[in-house]
């Protein structure tokens, strides 16, 4: 059986996987945008099942694979990579009752590591240090979090559909298997640089220098504690909007 | 006439990076530009005060951090929101106290941004009824256009939000800075410094378990007292 797909095949699969939620919705979800990842190893699965036979079995053939995709599935949409490249393999295995278990079974599992390890720890603890330093005034630090997070993640994405593609199912396997408590220091290693660059260079504007200090750590920890009681963010916005215009100028009239 | 026209122009930009911002934050790609940390830096170069997008990006891009894209909870629109806050802020005049002012105006948008974008999902149904009623088509063009409709929905809703939310809140904001006591005006211009320390709270809450909040507390008051004790050396 010829399990070859094109680079030109593989690249498109890699590229199409980046609008996997481009037709998003309650009912499908991220199904058009998945049967659209895997299109052109379908058709190369329904050409090789089909050589030799005339077009319209091949058509059929191709009608029955994208619909066996268009049934509703979600996942994470980084890991999802790693699903687009094993089921694209067992279609062209023809093994097409396995790919849909796949996607069935390790479509939820995907889905808690990437909320936990990349929307819980690597995105936060990124936009931490990349925020601590805007407030720092460093113009340049978006770059920050446009080479650690944006292009590493497209970058890995490209890197999970196509090693997916060559290993199968392994990949997938061995994405489950990882431990995340183990990631969680990513979150004190961003708290710790982001809380040093606060400090060191933010300006209040406030003319004592370490009355400004004061403020910042007093108004990060109210903050802190106002939304672990399960006060919302923008309500604690607008809180600390409050005390910021509220106390100067009640100061000032006294 | 001069000062309507250069709105008007601004917020046209502004609705176009929103058009591209939307698309990006779920349609295509996913997070690239369009977190407030990149996206606000990156309008406010364009539209020349780079410490305005440098401001709202750390206060968005941190507020929200723990509501991104979890299953089926949905997410304030952090990047519109950012986006109409920068644009407001450069059309009311780009001082300290309009990018307060702005941000204050511009935090409710958020949950109406979100409030679009389950609205477009819902809608997005109908294209998931167009694929499925698809018999023995040419599966690349249908699939391809339906996707595109999706991502077209996506910035149509960017650009038309991000225009007119920016008009109005830049309006608004010139007009409070012009009318409000000078006293209060002064306490404006301190929201821009001081609340990225209030998102930095936020966001740390959002993690789990407390010690990057710890780590955080710990490593802010060694630099402070060092650069204390430098300042008297």
């Amino acid at each position: 059986m010829d399990l070859d797909l094109s680079k030109k095949d593989l690249s498109k699969m890699a590229i199409r996987q980046m609008l996997i939620l481009s037709a998003f919705n309650p009912r499908e979800m991220q199904a058009i945008g998945f049967a659209y990842a895997v299109l052109p190893a379908l058709k190369r699965a329904c050409r090789n099942k089909n050589k030799g036979e005339i077009e319209q079995k091949r058509k059929k053939c191709l009608d029955e694979a994208v619909k066996r995709h268009l049934e509703p599935f979600n996942t994470h949409p980084y890991l999802g990579a790693a699903l687009v490249g094993a089921v694209s393999r067992l279609e062209m295995e023809n093994r097409p009752q396995e790919a849909v278990r796949l996607k069935a079974s390790a479509s939820g599992p995907l889905g808690g590591i990437g909320d936990q390890v990349i929307w819980k720890v690597v995105l936060p603890a990124i936009a931490l240090v990349t925020a601590a330093m805007e407030s720092s005034g460093i113009w340049w630090s978006f770059l920050i979090f446009l080479t650690a997070f944006s292009l590493s993640q497209l970058g890995i994405r490209t890197w999970l559909t196509v090693k997916s593609f060559e290993f199968g199912k392994d990949v997938i396997s061995r994405l489950a298997g990882l431990d995340l408590k183990k990631k969680r220091w990513i979150l004190g290693l961003a708290a710790g640089i982001a809380g040093g660059i606060m400090a060191w260079n933010i300006d209040t504007g406030m003319e004592d220098e370490s009355m400004g200090h004061v403020t910042t750590m007093t108004l990060a920890t109210a903050s802190f504690v106002a939304v672990r009681v399960g006060i919302s963010p923008t309500l604690v916005f607008y809180l600390a909007c409050t005390a910021i215009i509220a106390v100067p100028w009640l100061i000032g009239s006294g | 006439m001069n000062l309507v026209l250069t709105g008007i122009s601004t917020a046209l930009v502004v609705g176009l990076a929103s058009a591209i911002v939307n698309a990006d934050r779920r349609e295509v790609g996913q997070v690239i530009f369009s977190p407030p940390v990149v996206s606000a830096p990156l309008l406010g170069l364009v539209l020349g005060n780079s410490l305005i997008g440098l401001q709202v990006g750390a206060v968005f891009g941190l507020l929200w951090i723990g509501k991104q894209g979890c299953g089926t909870r949905k997410a304030p629109n952090d990047s519109l929101a950012a986006m109409a806050c920068v644009g407001a802020s450069v059309i009311s005049g780009a001082s300290a106290a309009a990018v307060g002012a702005s941000m204050l105006l511009s935090v409710p948008l958020a949950r109406i941004g979100g409030m679009l974008d389950l609205r477009r999902e819902r809608k997005n149904i109908d294209l998931g009824e167009i694929v499925y009623n698809a018999e023995g088509s040419e599966w690349n063009g249908i699939l391809a256009k339906t996707l595109a409709r999706g991502v077209f929905r996506s910035a149509v809703e960017g650009l038309i939000f991000g225009t007119i939310a920016t008009l109005m809140i830049g309006t608004i904001v010139s007009l409070v800075c012009k009318f409000v006591p000078p006293s209060l005006n002064q306490s404006f211009k301190d929201i821009p410094a001081l609340l990225p320390a209030c998102a930095a709270g936020c966001a740390l809450a959002a993690m789990p378990g407390k010690s990057p909040a710890v780590v955080f507390i710990i490593a802010a008051l060694c630099l402070a007292l060092y650069s204390f004790l430098w300042g008297f050396v």
